[in-house]
C-alpha cells in the first residue's frame, strides 16, 4: 500500500487530473487488497482509471481515505473471475521497490545507486535525472521565475545572475555547465569583450546594453559590428555541438532545454528519461516477472462486477504509456516551443528572437498572440479539430480570462461579460458513460455542481433545469446528455450531500437552487415592491419581470404565482396575456 | 392607503356613473376586479367587494333576479368597456355562490344556479318595513292579498313596490314566524292573504 499516494479531490469528491489526464473508467464498489490481506482502511470506494493512475476514492471517507497508483509503477495484472462469494478481482504486480523510483526522490536514487553503475545505466540518463535537483532563480530584469536549469530567462532573454549559481550534484555530467563554460573561456580570447568595455552604446538611442546583446534592448537596432556578430554565432554553433555530441537517447531532452525549456518541457524530459530507465530497470532483471510476493501486489477487488471491462481499459492504458509522452499543458506554450526550435534547426541567423530586451519581449508577445490565433482558427476548422483541441481551447480561454482579471483597466461591463463566456465555455473531460460506467449519474451529479455552482449563484441562487441543461450541455461540446440523465443526476444532489437542490414547484417546473437560497419571502417582497411601484394602472407580466431581473420566464412566471399565492398580488385576465397587480382587494373600503 | 398602494389606486381613475345617477365604486376600473382570483384569500376580499357593489347596484336599480343566462339586465355591472374587461358567467356564478353563503342571495331552486334573488335587504328589514306601512295605512285586523303589498295602488311610492315574490315570500314567513301575522292560501301565489295582529306593532 505505500506506493499509493494521497490524491488531490475536488469539493464534490471528484479527483483532480493533472493536465491531458483523463478518466478512462470508473466502477464502484470496489475494495482494494495489500498482498493478499484486506486493507482495512479502503474496504470500499470508487475506483478511477485513467491514462496515468488508479485511483481510488473511499465511500465512506473521501477526504482521508482517497489515494492513487501510478500505472507505470505496475508490472502485470492478473485476473481472476470471481468464485462463489469470491468477487472478482485484479492482482496487479507492481515492480519491486528498488525500480519503484519516485520523480520527487530520484537525486535520492541516483546517490544510493547510480554510483555503483551496476544497473547498466547510460550516464546521460543520470544527468538528465540530476537537471530537476537545481532550484529556480529569478531574472534580475523582469522578476520571472526560470527552472533552475536555463541559463537565459524564458521571457527577457537576460543571463541567469552569476550569484545565485548553484552547485550541481554531479557536476561532470551536467550539460549545462559544460555549455556554460564555453562562453566565459572564450571572452577572455575576444579581442573588444574585456571588462574595460561594460557596454555598447545604441548607435540609434545611445542606450547602454550588455557586451552580449546583439539588438539594442531599447529599440531593437543591431548593435555589433561583423566581428562580434561571427563572435556570437560561434558561440551559439558551440553552444550546439555541445548538445549534439550528448547521447542520442537524450536529444529529445536536449532539443527542449536547448530552445526556450518551460517547466512542462522538463518534466517531459525527466518523464521521458524516467520511461527509459524504467526500460533499463526491466533490462536490468533480466526481463524476468518478479514473482509477486505480497509487498509488491495489489489487488482490487470488484463487489459489484465490472473487472472484466475494468481490466481490459487497464492492459490498454498500460499499453498506450500515456505518461511516457505527457504533453505540456499550455498550448501557447507548446507552440511557441515549436517555433522557436524550428528556428534554431532551419540555422536561421535571427538569434534575436532567443536573446530579446524589451523588443525581445514584445516579439514574444506578438508571437504567443499569433500561435493563440492559429490554435484558435484550426480548432475551429471542424468539429473533429474541436474535440482534439477540446482541452487547449479551455486552457486558452482560462489564460485569457486570467489576463484579464489581471489588467487594471479593465472594470467595464464588457469585459466582465466576455469573461463569463470564457468562463462557461468548457468541461476539458466531461463525464461520460463510457467512462463512469455504473457510478455515471453520481459522476455526472458531482460534475454538474463543480461546474453550474458559480452560475447558479450568480444567477441569484435559483435556475430552471432547462437553462441548466442549456449552459451544461454547451459547456459539454459534443458529450451531450440527455434531459432524463440531467434530471437522474440532479435527483442524486441530497443523496451525495451536493450543495445545490433540485425543487419542483406545484406548476411542475423544476429548478436548481442553491442551498443558501434566496427565500420565498425575499423573493416575494421584492416582487410585490417592484409592482407597487409601477405607473399608475400598470401590470407586471412573467415576460416584463424575467428581462428586469433576467432571470427565465419560467422562473419569473412561477415567482409570481408564489407571490400571488401570499396574497400579496392579484392577477388580471385576459386576451392580453396573464398580468400580475397589487392586490387592492385586500383593504379597500366601499 | 400607503404612498405605494396609491400608484395601482390612482390607476383606476374616476369611478363610472350610469345614466340612472348609480355610481361604481372605482375599484370597478381595476382589471383583476373581473378575474377570479385563484388566491383563497384574496378571492374572498374579491367577492366581498363584488357583492357590495352587485347589491348596491341591484338596490339602487330596485333589481332582484340575478340571471346568468340574461346578459342585457346586467350589462352595465358586469361588463365595463372603458377597460374592455368583463365578468364571465362562471365567475359571476361563484360570486353568487359567495353570497349565498353569506345570507346576501338565494338560488332559485329550480333553475340549476343560473337564476338567483338578491337580498339588498334583508327579510327581517322588508318585514319591519312592511309591518309599519300596514300600522300606519291602517290596514292591520284585515285581509290583504300579497298582489295589494306588491302591485297595490296604496304601496305605489313603497320601496317594496313591485317586491319580487320570493322575496315577498320570505318576509312574510318572518312576520309569521314573529307572531305579527297570520297568512291564507290563495289560489295562486298573489291571491294569498296575510293578515296584520294589532299586537304585532
Amino acid at each position: 500500500m505505500d506506493r499509493w499516494d494521497p490524491i488531490e479531490l475536488t469539493s464534490t469528491f471528484r479527483p483532480v487530473l493533472e493536465p491531458q489526464e483523463a478518466i478512462q473508467t470508473t466502477q464502484d464498489q470496489v475494495g482494494l487488497y495489500d498482498g493478499r490481506v484486506k486493507a482495512e482502511d479502503y474496504p470500499n470506494g470508487t475506483v478511477y482509471l485513467t491514462n496515468y493512475r488508479i485511483l481510488y476514492i473511499d465511500a465512506k471517507d473521501p477526504a482521508r481515505k482517497s489515494i492513487g497508483l501510478a500505472l507505470r509503477l505496475i508490472n502485470g495484472i492478473q485476473h481472476y473471475g470471481g468464485f462463489m462469494s469470491s468477487s472478482p478481482k485484479i492482482t496487479l504486480d507492481l515492480y519491486p521497490r528498488s525500480a519503484n523510483f519516485d520523480p520527487q526522490s530520484s537525486t535520492d536514487f541516483i546517490s544510493s545507486h547510480g554510483g555503483g553503475g551496476g544497473a547498466g545505466l547510460d550516464p546521460s540518463v543520470m544527468a538528465a535525472l540530476t537537471l530537476k535537483t537545481e532550484p529556480s532563480w529569478v531574472c534580475t530584469v523582469c522578476y520571472n521565475s526560470n527552472q533552475g536549469e536555463l541559463t537565459k530567462c524564458t521571457v527577457c532573454g537576460v543571463r541567469k545572475p552569476q550569484g545565485s549559481m548553484e552547485t550541481p550534484t554531479t557536476p561532470a555530467a551536467d550539460p549545462f555547465h559544460f555549455v556554460e563554460s564555453i562562453p566565459s573561456t572564450t571572452v577572455n580570447d575576444a579581442p573588444g569583450m574585456t571588462n574595460e568595455q561594460p557596454g555598447i552604446a545604441c548607435p540609434a538611442c545611445t542606450f547602454h546594453n550588455d557586451p552580449f546583446m546583439i539588438h539594442c534592448e531599447i529599440c531593437g537596432t543591431q548593435l555589433q559590428d561583423q566581428d562580434s556578430m561571427a563572435f556570437m554565432l560561434h558561440r551559439q554553433q558551440q553552444h550546439q555541438r555541445s548538445i549534439s555530441q550528448l547521447p542520442s537517447t537524450l536529444s529529445q531532452t536536449s532539443t527542449s532545454l536547448s530552445t526556450t525549456p518551460t517547466a512542462s518541457d522538463a518534466t517531459a524530459g525527466k518523464l521521458t528519461a524516467s520511461g527509459k530507465f524504467m526500460a533499463g530497470m526491466s533490462n536490468f532483471y533480466g526481463g524476468s516477472k518478479p514473482t509477486p510476493e505480497d509487498a509488491n501486489s495489489v489487488k482490487l477487488s470488484f463487489r459489484a462486477g465490472g473487472s472484466g471491462s475494468f481490466q481490459t481499459l487497464l492492459k490498454s492504458a498500460m499499453g498506450n504509456k500515456a505518461w511516457e509522452n505527457k504533453p505540456k499543458a499550455r498550448p501557447v506554450e507548446t507552440a511557441r516551443n515549436q517555433s522557436s526550435s524550428t528556428t534554431i534547426e532551419s540555422g536561421s541567423p535571427s538569434p534575436s528572437i532567443q536573446v530579446g530586451g524589451i523588443s525581445g519581449i514584445m516579439r514574444t508577445v506578438e508571437s504567443n498572440k499569433k500561435v493563440a490565433d492559429e490554435t484558435l482558427s484550426e480548432a475551429f476548422r471542424d468539429l473533429q479539430g474541436l474535440m482534439d483541441k477540446a482541452a487547449e481551447m479551455v486552457a486558452l480561454a482560462e489564460t485569457i480570462s486570467n489576463r484579464l482579471s489581471k489588467s487594471s483597466n479593465v472594470n467595464n461591463e464588457e469585459t466582465a461579460t466576455f469573461k463569463t463566456y470564457l468562463l462557461s465555455m468548457g468541461i476539458a473531460a466531461p463525464v461520460t458513460k463510457d467512462t463512469a460506467g455504473a457510478v455515471f449519474h453520481k459522476e455526472l451529479a458531482r460534475e454538474l455542481v463543480e461546474f453550474i455552482l458559480p452560475i447558479v449563484e450568480r444567477e441569484g441562487g435559483t435556475m430552471s433545469l432547462m437553462d441548466i441543461y442549456c449552459v451544461f450541455n454547451r459547456a459539454r461540446g459534443v458529450e451531450l446528455i440527455s434531459p432524463k440523465d440531467l434530471h437522474t443526476a440532479c435527483e442524486l444532489f441530497e443523496a451525495l450531500n451536493l450543495p445545490l437542490r433540485m425543487r419542483k414547484f406545484d406548476s411542475g417546473l423544476l429548478v436548481i437552487q442553491t442551498l443558501a437560497r434566496y427565500s420565498d419571502d425575499e423573493v416575494s417582497t421584492a416582487i410585490t415592491s417592484r409592482i407597487q411601484n409601477l405607473p399608475p394602472g400598470a401590470g407586471l407580466t412573467a415576460v416584463e419581470l424575467a428581462s428586469a431581473i433576467q432571470i427565465s420566464v419560467a422562473l419569473a412566471q412561477e415567482q409570481l404565482l408564489m407571490t400571488e399565492a401570499r396574497g400579496l398580488i392579484c392577477r388580471d385576465e385576459s386576451v392580453e396575456g396573464l398580468r400580475f397587480f397589487d392586490n387592492l382587494f385586500t383593504h379597500w373600503e366601499i | 392607503m400607503s404612498q405605494t398602494t396609491s400608484n395601482a389606486a390612482q390607476g383606476l381613475g374616476q369611478a363610472t356613473t350610469l345614466a340612472s345617477g348609480f355610481q361604481f365604486p372605482s375599484i370597478h376600473n381595476f382589471p383583476p376586479f373581473y378575474t377570479l382570483q385563484p388566491t383563497a384569500s384574496t378571492w374572498k376580499n374579491q367577492s366581498d367587494l363584488w357583492g357590495t357593489v352587485i347589491m348596491r347596484y341591484y338596490r339602487h336599480h330596485r333589481l332582484y333576479q340575478l340571471d346568468l343566462d340574461d346578459s342585457t339586465t346586467n350589462d352595465q355591472l358586469f361588463n365595463n368597456q372603458r377597460i374592455s374587461r368583463a365578468l364571465k358567467p362562471e365567475t359571476i356564478q361563484a360570486i353568487v355562490e359567495e353570497m349565498v353563503k353569506k345570507g346576501d342571495a338565494e338560488w332559485d331552486a329550480t333553475s340549476r344556479k343560473r337564476r338567483a334573488i338578491i337580498f339588498w335587504r334583508k327579510p327581517e328589514d322588508w318585514a319591519a318595513m312592511i309591518s309599519s306601512w300596514v300600522f300606519e295605512s291602517g290596514l292591520n285586523n284585515s285581509i290583504l292579498t300579497f298582489y295589494e303589498i306588491a302591485h297595490g295602488e296604496n304601496s305605489e311610492d313603497q320601496e317594496f313596490y313591485n317586491i319580487h315574490p320570493t322575496v315577498l315570500q320570505k318576509t312574510m314567513d318572518v312576520l309569521v314566524k314573529r307572531g305579527v301575522a297570520t297568512t291564507f292560501q290563495g289560489a295562486n301565489f298573489e291571491e294569498m292573504g296575510v293578515k296584520f295582529f294589532n299586537a304585532g306593532a
